[in-house]
């Protein structure tokens, strides 16, 4: 189902097929957006379900001022922002730092398959502060333009440049390229 | 898409979906009346809060005994309202004031020598004149 066609069932008022379309055409590349935030399998579940039923709670008041995919990925950022932010917050409650954390989810992933080098980039990326991170990631894994990039995260195309290169310049300090 | 170094366990993105489709049956679509009813609720309270204070207002404003305190003498009242002047709720005193004559003389002289002036102060101040 393409993304016109789900927000024709929208229009229609078809709500059920329309989210099962979301579904279909875009749960896997969501996981591995919050994957890259939660740094866990498990986590990343949860985030899915809990974004999967915001979307459903929301279809009825989607308009189609935004793209669909605009729509959905911004619930998803909102999403996976709260959940750094929650873990973030666990771990100045527990005197330690959310980087020590970090590093610790990504050393004791199962699901971990990549070599040193990508470990190391998880734990750059994890470091990195959380708006930096976000665009860092939807650029550079997601691969979406800036505007797209924009229209998610109600940041200007300037600042999301800027944002962009600060992400690439301290990544590569801490990978020592 | 970059090289993922990530996996998920076997047939997890199926079994995904699978319970993603089942959100729709758990999770029940607010109808118009849900969505309203707690706004309505809101402006139903503030209506009644209004209602009870303006009920309460109207009993005290038109109840004699609130609004004019008989049990309390004139007097009583002026003794605890704190004021410089005597005629505000006294206006005998303001009568007899009025009725007063001008001091003698001899009244501003006693006077003057009781706030400390010496008669010598005031016969020198009688001849400059």
């Amino acid at each position: 189902m393409t993304e016109k066609d789900i927000q024709a069932k929208l229009k229609a008022g078809d709500y059920n097929l329309a989210f099962n379309g979301i579904v279909d055409n875009y749960s896997e590349r969501l996981y591995w957006h919050v994957r890259r935030f939660t740094l866990s399998h498990e986590d990343a579940d949860d985030l899915v379900q809990d974004v999967y039923i915001k979307i459903w709670n929301a279809l009825p008041s989607f308009r189609g001022d935004s793209e669909l995919f605009t729509w959905i990925w911004r619930i998803a950022t909102n999403a996976a922002l709260n959940y750094v932010a929650k873990a973030k917050l666990r771990s100045a409650l527990s005197l330690s730092s959310y980087a020590a954390e970090a590093d610790r989810l990504i050393d004791n992933d199962p699901w971990f398959d990549g070599d040193e080098a990508e470990r190391k980039l998880s734990k750059a990326l994890a470091r990195l502060p959380v708006k930096q991170r976000t665009v860092f990631c939807l650029r550079y894994y997601d691969e979406l333009s800036y505007e797209e990039i924009s229209d998610i995260t109600g940041t200007s195309v300037g600042a999301l440049k800027a944002s962009y290169h600060f992400a690439a310049e301290k990544l590569k300090d801490y990978l020592e390229l | 898409m970059k090289q993922n170094p990530h996996t998920t366990p076997e047939a997890y993105f199926s079994d995904l979906k699978t319970r993603l489709r089942s959100i729709p049956e758990m999770q029940e679509v607010p109808t118009g009346w849900q969505r309203v009813r707690p706004h309505l609720a809101m402006a139903a309270a503030f209506l009644a809060i209004v209602a009870v204070g303006t009920a309460i207002l109207r009993n005290t404003a038109g109840n004699p005994a609130v609004a004019s305190p008989d049990s309390t003498s004139q007097y009583e009242l002026a003794q605890l309202v704190r004021t410089s002047s005597p005629y505000l709720y006294d206006e005998d005193a303001y009568t007899q004031e009025e009725e007063m004559s001008e001091p003698t003389e001899e009244e501003i002289i006693e006077y003057l020598i009781s706030t400390g002036v010496t008669i010598e102060n005031i016969e020198a101040d009688e001849t400059e004149d």
